[in-house]
């Protein structure tokens, strides 16, 4: 691969940030999935 | 990289330079004494507060569980405050130096005036230390009234604040005076952007701690009759919150540098990251109102309104730089032909420097653990369910320890060479130094917030309540933990002793000027 | 180059991928705070809300009021009174260094006003193993509006440093 990837300046970078979007995704539904043993507080 | 001679117009005689022979900067003399000085005294608030994480830690691992329960709360409260204040606010004071002399080619402006403000941190660290050992102010660092410590507890505290504000006022001069002298051209380097950020959050955080810290002092000197918690909570969180604001622009701003330093690179977009900058001051104040979440007297609207820092504009400045870092790094490795593949840039990047090891290991812990964990535990209903649990230590270890402080020491490296002007003691441990620490600080992180969401406690000595009137049983899961934490804590502590032989020893080798921009060359 | 003054010319637009990053973290920022409102309705669990000044002398009193009234055991060496307020929805939990007083007896569904406070220094309620917690304040009453879901039995520890005993401190709800 001479050029740049298919014009993109920072592809390797882009897909990081995107695993890193459906880290942050993950860990917040997951996070609210746990709230289903409440306690009934309103 | 413009370097005007421009005639001292003020005070010439104080000032004298030198230009580094790697970098062509021109470094003032007064001010590289000052950041050596606030630098050492760095290292050794690190020192003592890393002494003092291994007591603590080794306590808290079940089997071990180490000192007695008034040492462990003792060493706790100097934990928290040699680390989170002196050894943080220090480095930060060395940085601004760096940041407003050094890189803009400034003469430092009131240089009686920042010895002074060192001083006075000095001292109050001191204080601070001396008080908490002899045993008179087992409070934590957040000494919520109406616990009581020794009135000099919170004047050491309230003196090493003003220290604090002195230095960010110099520096805030030291750029409007370089500005006027013309001593750097057009807009200030991306760096200073970002520590001028620090600087500027670091005046409100300070003034709301002095809100929080001085009527506490009055109180317990009897003049006023009472401190209301709640009073104190708001506006001491105000401090500690955005304190945590001031380590997270100082850390972004090193991370820039350090990637300049080591593969050149150049942010993709400066205005990007100059607005990512501007959202922490506009929006991370109200950030400190996550801490209050759970507590009375406050409405959900106001909660969550303030920990959503507005509409999470500063969580976004965040992302921001998660995204443009790495890119500036990309783009620089493909400019130098490292083509090959999505992460070719990234498998060819240096990893024989410290400084970058660093860099991707303190992004990786805060972009991963620390941040993530912070956007969970701010939302109300979830911090529920982890306010005052291990989860908040773990967090927190993953965003200042894992993040801001291994930052910060892989900077180190660069510092010793190039202004301490001696070169690296024993350099192939040096290598390994992020490593260890990174890996340990990271398990330690995990561990503790694991631990957490199995309900351990913080700051707390005995998770079995063996003498407690009720007997407790919390779910034996959680012990695996408290012992992978314990055993973090043994890599992490490592990694800290490692930094500390580094750094002490590179103060005994002699002097002499740089040769290369990397560490282990110069 | 972050560590030199930038080209004369910094203020560019967004490249394609900038964009496309600042886009998807906008909106994901814009749907997070959304979601703060949103899981207010969507949950089961929210934060109690209600709260009240009271004076810690003020406090005790209720507190102490409540106990006497309904009152039905001791227990462990200090004599921990075990209370089971029989219908009455009004309940009160006093923080104190370092026992969680009383030993409250609830039924399970029925709808309570749990009050909390302390009398003396700052508390962590923390309740195992379903890991509620709430910071408690002197001189706040902090009124947890709730109603137990579970039977069983729930301890309660302190996760705010409350000086040096801080781990002895613990108490018990039990929902029957
Ligand atoms: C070798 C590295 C470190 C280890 C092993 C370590 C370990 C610990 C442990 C075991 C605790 C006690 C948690 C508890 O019982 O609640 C703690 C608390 C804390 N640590 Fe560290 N730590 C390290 C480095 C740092 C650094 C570098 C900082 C700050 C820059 C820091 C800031 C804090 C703070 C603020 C607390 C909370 C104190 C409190 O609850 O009042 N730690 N640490
Ligand atoms: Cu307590
Ligand atoms: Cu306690």
């Amino acid at each position: 691969m001479e050029k740049k990837h298919s014009g993109w300046e920072a592809p390797g970078t882009m897909v990081l940030v995107f695993l890193l979007f459906i880290w942050i995704a993950f860990l917040y539904f997951g996070n609210w999935v746990t709230l289903s043993q409440a306690w009934g507080m309103r | 990289m413009a370097a005007v001679a421009t005639p001292n117009v003020f005070s010439g005689s104080r000032n004298e330079y030198r230009v580094c022979p790697v970098t062509t900067l021109k470094v003032d003399a007064a001010a590289e004494r000052l950041i050596i000085w606030n630098a050492v005294t760095a290292i050794v608030a690190l020192t003592l507060g890393g002494t003092y994480a291994l007591l603590i830690g080794l306590t808290r691992w079940p089997d071990v569980h180490l000192l007695s329960a008034p040492w462990f709360y003792r060493l706790l409260t100097a934990h928290g405050m040699n680390m989170l204040v002196f050894w943080m606010v220090f480095f930060e004071a060395a940085g601004l130096y760096f940041g407003a002399c050094i890189l803009l080619n400034a003469r430092l402006v009131g240089v009686k005036l920042a010895w002074v403000a060192y001083a006075l941190m000095l001292v109050g660290a001191v204080m601070v230390n001396y008080i908490i050992l002899a045993g008179e102010a087992d409070v934590m660092f957040s000494a919520y009234p109406p616990l009581e410590a020794s009135p000099l507890f919170y004047i050491g505290y309230i003196l090493f604040a003003v220290g604090a504000i002195l230095v960010c006022c110099i520096f805030i001069a030291t750029i409007l005076v370089a500005k006027k002298e013309r001593r750097y051209e057009g807009s200030m380097p991306l760096a200073v952007f970002g520590l001028l950020t620090a600087a500027i959050i670091a005046l409100f955080t300070l003034a709301s701690g002095a809100i929080a810290l001085i009527p506490t002092l009055l109180w317990r000197l009897g003049i006023i009759p009472a401190m209301d918690p709640g009073f104190y909570r708001v506006t001491f969180w105000g401090f500690g919150h955005s304190a945590q604001q001031v380590n997270l622009s100082a850390m972004i701003a090193i991370w820039y540098s350090i990637a300049t330093l080591t593969v050149g690179a150049k942010p993709v977009n400066e205005k990007l990251s100059r607005f990512a900058f501007v959202f922490y001051i506009l929006f991370i104040n109200l950030g400190s109102m996550h801490h209050l979440l759970v507590d009375p007297g406050l409405a959900s609207v106001t909660k969550f309104f303030n920990t959503s820092y507005a509409m999470y504009l500063a969580v976004l400045g965040s992302l921001i730089h998660a995204y443009s870092i790495p890119a500036a790094i990309e783009s620089a490795m493909r400019a130098k032909g490292y083509n090959k593949g999505l992460f070719g840039w990234l498998l060819n990047a240096p990893w024989k420097e410290p400084g970058f090891v660093s860099l991707i290991l303190s992004m990786a812990i805060f972009g991963f653990i620390g941040g993530p964990t912070g956007v969970v535990l701010g939302a109300g209903q979830l911090n529920l369910l982890a306010h005052n649990t291990w989860r908040i230590t773990g967090h927190f270890h993953a965003t200042v320890v894992g993040g801001t402080t291994l930052a910060f020491m892989g900077f180190t490296y660069y510092v010793i060479p190039l202004v301490f002007r001696r070169p690296l003691f024993a350099k192939p441990i040096v290598i390994w130094q992020p490593w260890v620490y990174g890996i340990g600080v990271a398990t330690m992180s995990i561990a503790m917030t694991l631990a957490g969401t199995f309900g351990a406690p913080r700051r707390h000595w005995d998770v079995t309540f063996t003498n407690a009137i009720i007997p407790v049983q919390l779910p034996s899961l959680m012990n695996l933990f408290l012992t992978l934490a314990g055993i973090g804590t043994l890599l992490a502590v490592t990694g800290g002793i490692m930094y500390v032989v580094i750094c002490v020893g590179s103060l005994f080798m002699p002097k002499r000027e740089a040769r290369s921009l990397s560490p282990l060359e110069a | 180059m972050a560590i030199f003054t930038p080209e004369r010319n910094w203020w560019k637009p967004l490249g394609r991928e900038e964009k496309l990053w600042v886009g998807i973290a906008a909106v994901w920022c814009v749907f997070m705070f959304f979601m703060l409102f949103g899981w207010y309705y969507l949950g089961t669990q929210n934060l109690p809300t209600v709260a009240r000044r009271i004076t810690t002398a003020q406090y005790k009193t209720l507190a102490d009021a409540f106990v006497t009234k309904y009152k039905v055991g001791e227990e462990g060496a200090t004599k921990v009174p075990v209370v089971d307020p029989k219908g009455d929805p009004e309940i009160y939990l006093v923080a104190q260094k370092w026992q969680w007083t009383p030993i409250l007896i609830l039924e399970s569904g029925k709808k309570y006003n749990l009050h909390v406070s302390s009398i003396d220094v700052q508390h962590g309620f923390s309740l195992q193993p379903i890991n509620i917690n709430l910071q408690i304040l002197p001189g706040y009453d902090f009124i947890v509006e709730f109603t137990p879901t579970t039977k069983g039995e729930y301890s309660l520890i302190c996760n705010e440093f409350c000086s040096i005993g801080h781990h002895l401190m613990t108490g018990r709800i039990t929902v029957k």
